[in-house]
């Protein structure tokens, strides 16, 4: 802890100049009474960890509010303020000025490039890194909520040994005798127990540290790894290679059950080229067509042009039928599986027949190795090979998991082989194999150490808990999907006295070298001393080390796969099967203490703080979930029962959520929930369980055979007779696109043939009785016109926003970044039930289908996405409402609010036809206990206190900085030189932001598109600023759309 | 209580002088022993009356009421059942309900006396008091609603440092004005007509605190002719001043609904249908009050059948106006052609798929249906179906609250927001806590102030008198 | 009966309506006056600093620029304090053994920062940024008042925010130049050249010195007038409530 305080060594270690600004920040960091208050106190929560309840719990998450703020009313006195200037001022850092870092976010050994930025040396928001090929600037949710675990109250702080504070000398001493001791029989009995690694650096440590203790094991296990990918290309291709798509290239996709834009390590790159390829917005005229055949609904699905709801243990056999279609060498004829409409699939095939060299065919890192070979030969014979489909030698040193070596070194472990394990990052207590008893095998070793970030279920196994360091605070490097290395640079200096994998390999080698400096030895040697300074220089700048994509190989489908695949029977469930994925927000369980991404909707379910047993709903029905007498099916708004699902003898207890449009007879289970340690947020609290989901650990069912991730056959399933409450942001809301709803004009949409020759709309100005002067909120205004309200005065900026509804898949990046951006804090499960969750914008799910009616269940909806946050209204109906002129109208033709003059009568709420304000119900924003997390506070937004009403506002603090910097420069904003967070984070580019008074900018033109509309306008004449264009779908005519 | 007494048409019964009459309406006030009995049995031998036992239910409540103004102030809105997108639940309804309940007051004292109601003397002066505890109580929910009531005192125009003015064009603004003028102009009316009385009082006292405290709030009235015609002056300019205030006040909080584009608040019938409604809740409370008291204090001599025949006729009256209102909704959702209006209708009325529909059909059995056998005379004279029918009334105005503001919220235009309210235990602990209040004060009225105009009733029989010897009334200056 | 009130008990029934009346008016008076006084908004009032920094000094005496210490003024929203390296520039030299510097020498040996009291503070909903008002040729006692008089510092203004609209709402009537012809942002610190070489100043720019906030005056009301059209002052868009609240 001190030695954070007085970073002087490290600071003089780090003359790199980068370095210097680090020490320099976190000396003024130092001076914020925030930080000395935890700097003095070892543990700042010691009081709170025992008097915990809802409350408490809600100051834990989300972000800080500093109380003079809002609670300051006209006659009060301030209280008195401390400023604490520098010793001496790094050169070139500006106070008030963020500074922004390139580094990288590791996931499953992969890096993804992101853009830090940095207020005051404190990290406090996450995008992407333009340079960056897993990034191209924008940015998934998961990775951009990852700044919030830098500020967990919950990490680790020091390093303990059986529970009491230990210093890392002591570790390394001990560690290091034991080595010794081991060292004789070359370091048997050592396991090392890691995370996917793609770090060379790392990996070039481990190998050194092999290479002294030959006889040691290193395991390499994570549970969501790409092992069926690789077991697939290993079947298949000669080389055995790692295949990347241009989804660029494609004008066909035909996704076979898999989720490449929420999946594996390029999601965010493959959303972008994909939805490129359907966006109407920049005068194209084509579109791509997807095709999805899945077992439940993913974003992929929810955008495709033809979807098809199939179980997934039936996806080997549609796959077979495909490739027999299409004429594949081997496989001879094969019929299309139970249920699949002949035409569709023949469509679908002469479709791609059609479009060689010009089409993907992907599969689900769940579907077995066999599906993912036969795609291989399909991809081959429709000639994708070398065009869409890319091949490179492997990125990863050890591409997959190990799970096998896993058993085995547990079962060493239990026989009393293994003297010392040493387990890197990672969690494999909780999240192995419920096969594999990584706890038991613990047990029985006498020197065990857990290098994490939090006190989780592993380090509760371990006798040294080794506190790990965020990404943000360490130095190291990554590879990218295709080979791109890139530098992971420190923002700030470690919180607590933790370590990065790299410092504690350095160290149990003996070594003295800081991070920094490892990294660099290890680069210069990779890029030679020539000119490596610059190098080095430009590296970090970039965020990309130039030249390190790997290259293009030749690989070829092996001869007789067809026939091979042929033969193979593959099993086909007989009842109900279950089909298991890491959950979308909080993935295999390591994102479990992040309370953004636990109350994060989950695409499409909308669920938050749990997962559940998703299945269609005559499949709930079949398992014996009672209908709704009133309703006449199962509403998704009442307690959801709850079933006992039973395999190998291992039982869970799990919630039933009916998720329309998936295949019958499958269920769907998430991991990465029923965590019993490592931080309140993943924890039910004992006196308020409701207020934390928790959910239930799906791990029970994951096995460490042929494929953990489905249970086809031999999956009990029984009612538990209980029910449990989950909390949805929202309810299966419908439309019908036909009946009464229709003419509330919410959602229009057309085909591409329909699109291209319809004749272009003129915008008509809707025909009003309404006082125009009521839309502005200006006081003493009187019989004003339209003109003069600005609202279009081009000599003002006129601020807008388009949303292309082609182009939304519902990742829900735009909502993490929002509550990024603008300080929004999370509620607590309680809470959300409530319906008071505070995103700034939400995503719609509708389903086309009568929602009153009888005409529910519906198994395979249509299902349409809408993002939708503020419309900064022309004529906003909350503005006249508000008794102090709280929220009025700008001359730049945005609804202003004003939190500070906010009385919180809801009146505005109540008369806002989007619903988008959000009304602190409670003191959400506040933890003064919890001082660290206001260092991730935007200081550029205000932060709410409690009974104020607030909302979405184009991210004004971005405008208003632009236009600064614009007077000071002497001219105009410039188009694309504000843009909110959610168009940054957008990685399908749906939403854009500019100025409309400036007819050149991409948004005016926009707004004049022929698939432009606006939300409820017609009916009252809002005239929102926040323009829709309409969702234009590519459906192949011979197909029945 | 009596089912049935005899009716005949007459507003003052009994052997009547002006000694009968300050000893049986000034002696409550002057004698503690009135509010001893009818004595009531409680358990282990305790003895009480009815007036002690609502004293003190009244006083419980009182504390229920500060426990949930504190954990609102405390802990914020939050601990109520509103949400997105129901903004407005109880505290608005309460809000509504009550300054409803007060307008029958007004209307007795100021209509009434302008249009020189006799029959309005016996019950003017306790349904004015009503008036004013319910203006307190429905006062107390637009401040606590807010999520800042510290600085709830924007609303009100005043110069300030921000160099700012609340928003006029607000129909909360209109709200803080009407409210308060309501409030300003009751207590004055109120205060004015008490006057005489304080006199009567006074000089009957025994005891000299007594004599004291009625001295300075009579301000010296003697009765002299003087005084007499300035107070006829004083009480017609009031009149004349609460008589629009009848029909403002309600019409402006009918207005925060009218204002708006929700869906069953923006109704043009409103401000009538509101005023209506008002009025008919109103009557219902004093009715409700005026059984049991003129039982217990032995006043059926000056508030007689003939006055709840009255009532109850204008009950019935303005109970199809409202009632008109509701058919008109259905007018609306027709006429419109648009979605929002008919699923609006839909989710108020389908038994099945509306979530809230039984508020809506509860509220037509007692708005519309239960009060109808007012059409029958026999009925109007059975106490216990009057009481019975106003307790109803009194709930059915609730329920119309309910039915208006928190369900039209739950379904606005975008089915993606539609959203559910379901109060908490501190809604029902401000409700009952306002109830218990109201009651509270009407009990320490009763006891400290003459329930029923003294002088007036004294005026009427000096009428009734010459008109039975044949005289022709002479007119008062 | 016994008489109940003496005949001056009239008396006493006319003063206490007659006070009944004044009283809320009073209350609201006293109210105000006390929100507006320096007791609350703090104007005027020197809060003692770890070291007795004189502005009168450094900024007039010495004439030492106000870039100097505030570097970011022209920047960044906020001025920017001087690093106990910049005090040390020129007190490595002298006053090095003054007793009153020693928290500056403390600072520099151990390497803890000064800990200053803040002066001008505004509520953290309010976001002003010093660099536009410095660009726009806003003198620096607009705001702070006389700061090149003040011995120890005082807050000059109360940063009502009816103060901030004045200028906010018509910015023409608070745009003055110093110097013709020279460009706004330099325009700032001609005030003080002529202060230091004791030049003639006009009436407005005496007042200014004084620390006296005012309008210009009315006959040089179109100069102000032009002065911000030249300035490229977008008056309509001035008063968004979202030029300080965010």
């Amino acid at each position: 802890m001190k030695s954070n305080v007085d970073g002087a060594n490290l600071g003089e270690s780090l003359k790199g100049k980068t370095g210097r600004r680090y020490w320099k920040s976190l000396e003024q960091l130092a001076g914020t009474p925030e930080f000395q208050k935890w700097v003095d106190d070892e543990f700042p929560h010691r009081s709170t960890l025992l008097k915990l309840d809802r409350r408490e719990l809600l100051k834990f998450m989300g972000a800080g509010m500093m109380l003079a703020g809002l609670a300051a009313s006209g006659c009060r006195k301030l209280p008195e303020h401390r400023v604490v200037p520098f010793i001496a001022g790094p050169e070139d850092y500006v106070p008030g000025k963020p500074v922004y870092y390139a580094s990288i976010a590791t996931m499953g050994g992969y890096a993804t490039g992101v853009r830090v930025k940095t207020h005051e040396g404190r990290p406090i928001k996450l995008d992407g890194n333009p340079n960056h090929p897993a990034s191209l600037g924008s940015l998934d949710a998961r990775t951009q909520a990852q700044v919030l675990d830098l500020y967990d109250p919950d990490r680790l702080r020091m390093p303990t040994y059986k529970g009491d504070p230990a210093a890392w000398s002591e570790f390394f001493a001990k560690a290091g005798a034991k080595l010794e001791e081991l060292a004789p029989n070359g370091g048997s009995g050592v396991v090392l127990v890691t995370q996917m690694v793609g770090s060379p650096t790392l990996h070039s440590q481990i190998q050194n540290f092999l290479f002294r203790h030959p006889a040691a094991q290193w395991v390499q296990y994570e549970a969501a790894s790409r092992r069926n990918m690789i077991e697939g290309a290993a079947m298949a291709l000669s080389p055995v290679t790692e295949s990347h798509f241009r989804f660029d290239l494609a004008k066909v996709v035909v996704s076979l059950d898999s989720n490449v834009m929420m999946e594996g390590p390029a999601a965010a790159r493959y959303q972008r080229d994909i939805m490129a390829g359907r966006d109407l917005g920049s005068g194209r005229t084509e579109m791509n067509r997807v095709y999805a055949v899945e077992c439940a609904p993913t974003t992929l699905g929810v955008i495709a042009d033809h979807r098809m709801p199939l179980r997934a243990s039936l996806i080997p056999a549609f796959t077979r039928a495909l490739a027999a279609r299409l004429g594949v060498a081997g496989i001879g004829a094969a019929p299309a599986p139970a249920g699949v409409d002949e035409n569709w699939l023949a469509a679908m095939a002469r479709d791609l027949a059609a479009n060689r060299g010009a089409s993907v065919v992907v599969t689900g890192d769940h579907q077995p190795g066999t599906v993912h070979a036969l795609v291989h030969a399909i991809n081959e014979h429709l000639g994708n090979f070398g065009t869409t489909v890319v091949h490179t030698n492997p990125v990863l040193p050890k591409p997959t998991a190990e799970i096998t070596a896993l058993g085995t070194a547990v079962e060493q472990m239990k026989a009393g082989q293994v003297q010392m394990v040493l387990v890197l990052g990672g969690n494999p207590v909780y999240d192995s194999p419920a096969d594999i008893d990584f706890k038991g095998g613990l047990d029985n070793v006498g020197f065990t150490a857990h290098l994490s970030m939090h006190d989780d279920e592993t380090s509760g196994a371990c006798q040294w808990r080794l506190p790990l360091s965020h990404f943000l605070e360490a130095w190291g490097d990554g590879r990218a999907f295709d080979g791109t290395a890139s530098i992971q640079q420190p923002t700030i200096l470690p919180l607590y006295d933790s370590k990065s994998e790299i410092e504690f390999f350095e160290a149990l080698i003996g070594g003295a070298r800081e991070g920094m400096e490892i990294v660099q030895d290890y680069w210069r040697g990779a890029m030679g001393e020539a000119g490596f300074d610059v190098r080095w220089h430009t590296a970090l700048g970039d965020g990309v080390i130039a030249g390190t994509q790997l290259p293009a190989v030749q690989s070829q489908v092996l001869q007789g796969l067809g026939q091979a695949i042929a033969q193979m029977d593959d099993d086909v469930a007989s009842g109900y099967e279950v089909v298991i994925q890491p959950d979308p927000t909080v993935f295999d369980g390591r994102f479990a203490n992040n309370g953004w991404l636990q109350e994060l909707p989950k695409p499409i379910s909308n669920l938050t703080w749990d997962n559940s047993a998703q299945m269609n709903h005559d499949t709930a029905l079949k398992l014996g979930v009672e209908i709704d007498k009133k309703y006449g099916f199962i509403p998704a708004d009442r307690e959801a029962d709850m079933v006992h699902i039973t395999v190998d003898g291992r039982t869970v207890e799990a919630a039933v959520y009916v998720n329309h449009g998936m295949a019958d007879g499958v269920v769907l289970l998430h991991l990465g929930y029923g965590r019993t340690r490592g931080g309140k947020v993943l924890l039910p609290l004992r006196n308020k369980p409701e207020d934390h989901g928790g959910g239930f650990d799906a791990y029970r069912l994951f096995r460490s055979g042929k494929n953990p991730w489905m249970v086809v056959n031999g999956a009990r399933f029984e009612m538990a007779g209980k029910t449990y409450p989950l909390a949805n942001s929202q309810f299966h809301n419908t439309i019908d696109m036909t009946k009464v709803d229709s003419d509330r004009e919410i959602l229009e949409e057309t085909t591409l043939s329909a699109f291209l020759s319809a004749e272009p709309v003129e915008h008509h100005e809707n025909p009003t009785l309404y006082d125009e002067d009521m839309a502005s909120g200006v006081i003493g205004k009187s019989n004003t016109s339209v003109e003069d309200m600005g609202w279009n005065d081009p000599n003002q900026y006129q601020w807008a926003m388009t949303i292309d509804l082609t182009l939304c898949t519902g990742c829900n990046a735009c909502v993490v970044a929002c509550q990024s951006e603008n300080n929004i804090p999370t509620v607590g499960k309680y809470q959300v039930q409530r319906g008071r969750e505070m995103h700034w914008i939400r995503i719609d799910r509708y389903y086309a289908g009568d929602g009153i009616g009888s005409e529910w269940p519906v198994n395979d909806p249509v299902i349409r996405l809408q993002p939708v946050t503020c419309m900064q209204c022309e004529n906003a109906p909350c503005e006249p409402v508000c008794p102090v002129a709280a929220t009025v109208h700008s001359k730049e033709g945005l609804n202003q609010m004003v939190y500070n003059r906010c009385v919180g009568t809801r009146y505005c709420s109540n008369n806002c036809p989007y619903k988008v304000r959000r009304f602190n119900f409670l003191n959400y924003g506040n933890h003064d206990d919890v001082p660290v997390k206001n260092l991730l506070n935007n200081p550029d937004v205000t932060v709410r206190g409690r009974g104020v009403m607030e909302k979405c506002t184009y991210c004004v603090q971005r405008i208003n900085h632009a236009r600064i910097e614009a007077k000071k420069r002497g001219d105009k904003i410039k188009d694309g030189e504000v843009t909110t967070a959610c168009m940054d984070a957008c990685p399908s580019r749906a939403i854009v932001f500019g100025n409309k008074s400036d007819e050149t900018s991409r948004v005016s033109k926009l707004l004049h598109d022929k698939r432009s509309y606006k939300l409820l306008d017609h009916h009252l004449n809002t005239r929102p600023r926040t323009v829709y264009l309409s969702r234009v779908t590519n459906p192949n005519q011979e197909i029945e759309a | 209580m009596p089912n049935k007494e005899t009716f005949d048409e007459r507003i003052l019964t009994g052997e009547q002088s002006n000694a009968i009459i300050d000893e049986a309406i000034g002696g409550v006030v002057l004698d503690q022993k009135r509010h001893m009995h009818p004595e009531i049995k409680l358990p282990m031998g305790l003895k009480a009356s009815p007036w002690m036992v609502l004293l003190m239910i009244g006083f419980l409540f009182v504390n229920v009421l500060l426990l949930a103004i504190t954990a609102l102030v405390f802990t914020g809105i939050g601990i109520w059942g509103n949400n997105q997108p129901v903004g407005w639940g109880f505290d608005i309804i309460n809000f509504v309900w009550w300054i409803g309940i007060g307008h029958a007051g007004t209307l007795i004292s100021a209509i009434l006396l302008l249009l020189r109601q006799q029959w309005r003397n016996s019950i003017n002066r306790f349904a004015e008091a009503m008036t004013i505890f319910a203006v307190l109580c429905a006062g107390m929910f637009p401040l606590l609603h807010t999520g800042r009531p510290w600085v709830a005192y924007w609303l009100f125009p005043y110069p300030n440092v921000m160099g700012l003015w609340p928003q006029f064009r607000s129909p909360l603004i209109w709200d803080v004005f009407a409210v308060s003028t309501y409030l300003t102009v009751s207590l004055l009316f109120w205060y004015v007509g008490l006057i005489p009385d304080f006199a009567t009082l006074r000089d009957r006292a025994k005891k000299r605190a007594a004599q004291i405290v009625f001295g300075i709030l009579s301000m010296g009235w003697r009765g002299s002719a003087k005084h007499w015609h300035r107070y006829m002056h004083a009480s017609i300019i009031l009149a004349g001043l609460s008589a629009p205030l009848v029909l403002s006040v309600h019409s402006i909080v009918s207005l925060d609904f009218a204002m708006s584009i929700v869906p069953g608040w923006n109704v043009t019938i409103f401000p009538p249908y509101f005023v209506a409604g008002a009025v008919y809740a109103g009557f219902a409370m004093v009715i409700l009050f005026a059984i049991p008291l003129r039982k217990w204090y032995h006043l059926q001599d000056y508030i007689t059948m003939k006055h709840f025949d009255w009532m109850s006729k204008v009950m019935l009256a303005t109970g199809l106006i409202v009632c008109y209102g509701y058919a008109m909704e259905w007018f609306y959702a027709w006429y419109s052609g648009t979605a929002v209006e008919q699923s609006l209708i839909f989710n108020k009325m389908h038994l099945f798929d509306a979530p809230y529909s039984w508020a809506y059909w509860l509220l037509l059995l007692c708005n519309f249906a239960i009060p109808q056998g007012l059409w029958f005379p026999k009925l109007r004279r059975n106490f216990k179906y009057l009481f019975t029918v106003c307790l109803v009334i009194s709930v059915g105005m609730w329920l119309e609250r309910f039915v208006i503001i928190p369900m039209s919220l739950t379904r606005d235009y975008l089915p993606s927001s539609f959203g559910y309210y379901s109060p908490t235990i501190w809604d029902f602990a401000m409700f009952a806590g306002t109830i218990g209040f109201f009651v509270f004060m009407m009990m320490l009225f009763v006891r400290f102030l003459p329930m029923i105009t003294i002088f007036e009733i004294k005026e009427l029989k000096h009428h009734l008198d010459h008109d039975k010897h044949g005289h022709a009334e002479e007119v008062k200056a | 009966m016994a008489q109940l009130f003496r005949p001056n008990a009239n008396t006493y029934a006319t003063v206490s309506l007659i006070v009944g009346a004044l009283v809320p008016f009073s209350i609201f008076y006293f109210g105000s006056t006390i929100t507006r006084s320096g007791y609350n908004t703090g104007v005027g009032i020197p809060l003692d600093q770890p070291i007795p920094f004189s502005h009168k000094h450094h900024a007039y005496e010495l004439g030492i620029d106000c870039r100097f210490c505030h570097t970011s003024v022209e920047t960044s929203a906020v001025a920017g304090l001087p690093t106990t390296e910049v005090c040390m520039t020129c007190h490595s030299q002298i006053w090095t053994n003054n007793p009153l510097l020693e928290p500056l020498r403390v600072s520099l040996e151990s390497g803890t920062p000064l800990e200053w009291v803040k002066v001008n503070r505004l509520p953290d909903f309010v976001y002003f940024d010093h660099s536009i008002h410095i660009a726009k040729g806003l003198n620096c006692n607009v705001c702070h008042g006389p700061v090149q008089d003040m011995m120890i510092t005082s807050k000059g203004r109360a940063f009502h925010m009816s103060w901030c609209l004045e200028c906010h709402d018509n910015p023409e009537k608070y745009m003055i130049e110093y110097k013709k012809g020279d460009e706004p942002r330099k325009q700032v610190f001609e005030l003080y050249a002529k202060l230091m070489a004791g030049d003639k100043l006009t009436e407005y720019e005496h007042f200014l010195a004084e620390g006296e906030f005012r309008e210009i005056p009315k006959d040089k009301a179109h100069e102000g007038v032009k002065l911000m059209e030249a300035r490229k002052i977008n008056k309509a868009q001035l008063a968004d409530c979202y030029v300080c609240h965010r």
